[in-house]
């Protein structure tokens, strides 16, 4: 009869604990170390975009799911494959790229982190000097995917000039 | 031994039951056109819009401050980034202003498509013409906008968890 009760009570926690993890606030103490490990993932994907990276160890392929979706800035939507294809295009110069400061995590629900930050778009003006080009708050999504965060895309909003 | 076994599969199973994140349905199947459907219809009563219009401003703000999950949030299409509370009071204060709604102003969602499905999170994106009306009540476009929009299911019904609006080029 005591092992009936131990086996119910294990039951019941394969229900309750991810039922917790979706009732988890936005402002927990443990979102500080969250935030670091998100922002550092955030930091790969900007470099795996920077670097062409399509394939292998923190690659655009290996870092997000096959859902992967963007909302550009202009209101253009592209899947996984098609920013992949953008990506690849482009010809980023040393230096230029996407900037991400001010990252904070705003929802957890379980597995899925909801975030923002501020990325600012550097190029190269006219006479080839490293200027900011566009400024954005931009919405960061991460699902944990056997046990590791991957990206499951992004929405780019432009910040309107004061 | 035989419980011992039986205690540890189900130890196991406890820690391994929040790895849901697979997608279970696929974009196009029939419980993906039936969940998009669903939130569409959701994304219309988030906005008060279409047959879930209502006169008064300051209900519809009423009403999404219980419809929202706790940790809504919204990037508008200025960049201003808001949380639920901070989305109340900017909505009371211009409900104050304008108590009246003239039908057909405001968010017009159109073009919903659910993009991904991650256990009870789902995402998606729409097409929102903002509208105003003039004073003989002229409806006129203000702006267009492609809105990334956040759906969590919460005690079994399916709720708004945020959205990011992105202008869309005229």
């Amino acid at each position: 009869m005591k092992y009936v009760w131990v086996l119910i009570l294990c039951f019941l926690g394969g229900f309750i604990l991810p039922a917790q993890a979706q009732e988890k606030p936005a402002k927990s103490t443990g979102n500080a170390a969250l935030e670091k490990e998100l922002y550092e993932v955030e930091l790969k994907w900007m470099k795996a975009e920077h670097d062409k990276k399509l394939s292998g160890p923190d690659s655009m392929g290996e870092m997000w799911m096959d859902e992967f979706f963007d909302v550009l800035p202009g209101g253009r939507v592209v899947n996984k494959q098609e920013m992949m294809d953008m990506m690849n295009k482009a010809d980023p110069k040393p230096g230029t790229g996407a900037f991400p400061v001010d990252f904070k995590i705003r929802a957890i629900y379980g597995d899925i982190v909801l975030a923002t930050d501020h990325t600012t778009i550097k190029g190269l003006d006219s006479s080839g000097k490293i200027v900011p080009v566009r400024e954005m708050n931009v919405l960061r999504m991460f699902v944990k995917d056997k046990g590791k965060w991957r990206v499951a895309g992004a929405g780019l909003v432009p910040v309107a000039a004061p | 031994m035989r419980y011992a076994s039986v205690f540890a599969l189900l130890v196991f199973s406890s820690f391994s039951a929040p790895a849901f994140s697979q997608p279970a349905m696929k974009m196009g199947d029939k419980d993906w056109v039936a969940l998009e459907k669903v939130l569409d219809d959701v994304n219309n009563q988030w906005l008060c819009s279409g047959k879930y219009y209502k006169a008064k401003r300051q209900d519809c703000v009423d009403f999404r401050a219980q419809y929202w999950a706790d940790q809504f949030f919204e990037i508008g299409q200025t960049g201003n980034v808001q949380d639920k509370a901070q989305m109340v009071a900017s909505q009371t204060a211009g409900a104050a202003k304008t108590p009246d709604v003239v039908r057909g102003t405001g968010p017009n969602p159109q073009e919903f498509k659910l993009m991904a499905v991650y256990g009870d999170i789902a995402l998606a994106t729409d097409h929102t013409i903002f509208k105003v009306a003039d004073a003989s009540g002229n409806l006129s476009v203000t702006s267009e906008a492609r809105v990334l929009r956040m759906f969590v299911k919460e005690n079994g019904k399916w709720r708004p968890a945020g959205a990011a609006l992105v202008r869309i080029a005229q």
